[in-house]
């Protein structure tokens, strides 16, 4: 565990005093962020991902399969003349995809 | 890093706005990496761009479309037309290496290339231009 000093308004630790413990408040408050930011983030990525499926009518191994052989390119290069700027973008999702999953269930794994 | 990527971005947007019209901005900033994609209109041409930096890994595709041909085209994916000039029959051992090249009109050809920034990409656009009536 890591300490971290950070700054919180009188006020507010006046009331949070009354609610039970500061840092176990902050602490718990910190965890629903991340939980909500890794189901935005896994939300996002999903989302993105689908719009790829859907141009190119396959999955992202289907599509790599497909950019492997001469004719397979050929069929994609027809849904899309620069394929090799989405190729970078499904990448790109399917990497958060896996590493916010990763991250969520780190989360709700520790507590 | 983010704050370099962003500088980095930043860069490119403002070097496409000194040149595109109709742009259109999409950015994505996340722990490991960001993505970049910008479209435009570039007189009577529609420019592509997308970009992302993967842990100090730079991907990029930068083209320029005119109707549903590609004029002209820069990118680092690992395109098998490359990666048979560059290996061979030997291209198949190396089917995910990001290969750095250029697609000329129609994609008729390719050339394999040094790693290019978007700078360079508009210099090559600009230099399009200025034969654009010998070329079209």
């Amino acid at each position: 565990m890591a300490t971290v000093t950070i700054k919180i308004k009188t006020d507010y630790i006046k009331i949070l005093d009354t609610l039970g413990s500061v840092n176990a408040i902050v602490e718990d408050a910190i965890r629903k962020y991340l939980i909500d930011k890794c189901v935005e983030r896994i939300e996002k990525s999903k989302r993105k991902i689908e719009e790829l499926e859907k141009k190119y009518d396959c999955n992202y191994a289907e599509f790599i399969s497909k950019i492997s052989n001469a004719e397979g390119l050929k069929a994609v290069e027809k849904t899309s003349l620069n394929w090799e700027g989405d190729m970078a973008e499904w990448e790109y999702w399917g990497n958060e995809l896996k590493e916010w999953k990763a991250r969520l269930e780190d989360i709700l794994m520790k507590l | 890093m983010e704050g370099k990527i962003r500088r980095h971005f930043n860069e490119i947007i403002e070097n496409a706005k000194a040149v595109l019209e109709d742009m259109e901005i999409e950015q994505d900033y996340s722990v490991k990496r960001a993505l970049l994609k910008i479209s435009g209109n570039f007189r009577k041409f529609k420019v592509r761009i997308t970009e992302v930096v993967d842990e100090d890994k730079r991907k990029y595709a930068y083209y320029l479309i005119k109707n549903d041909l590609v004029m002209i085209g820069f990118d680092n994916a690992p395109d098998i037309r490359a990666l048979k000039i560059k290996y061979g029959k030997d291209y198949v051992h190396h089917h995910d290496e990001r290969i750095p090249h250029f697609h000329g009109k129609g994609k008729k050809s390719i050339e394999l290339t040094k790693e290019i920034s978007f700078r360079e990409f508009l210099e090559a656009v600009k230099t399009l231009k200025e034969y654009e009536n010998d070329f079209f």
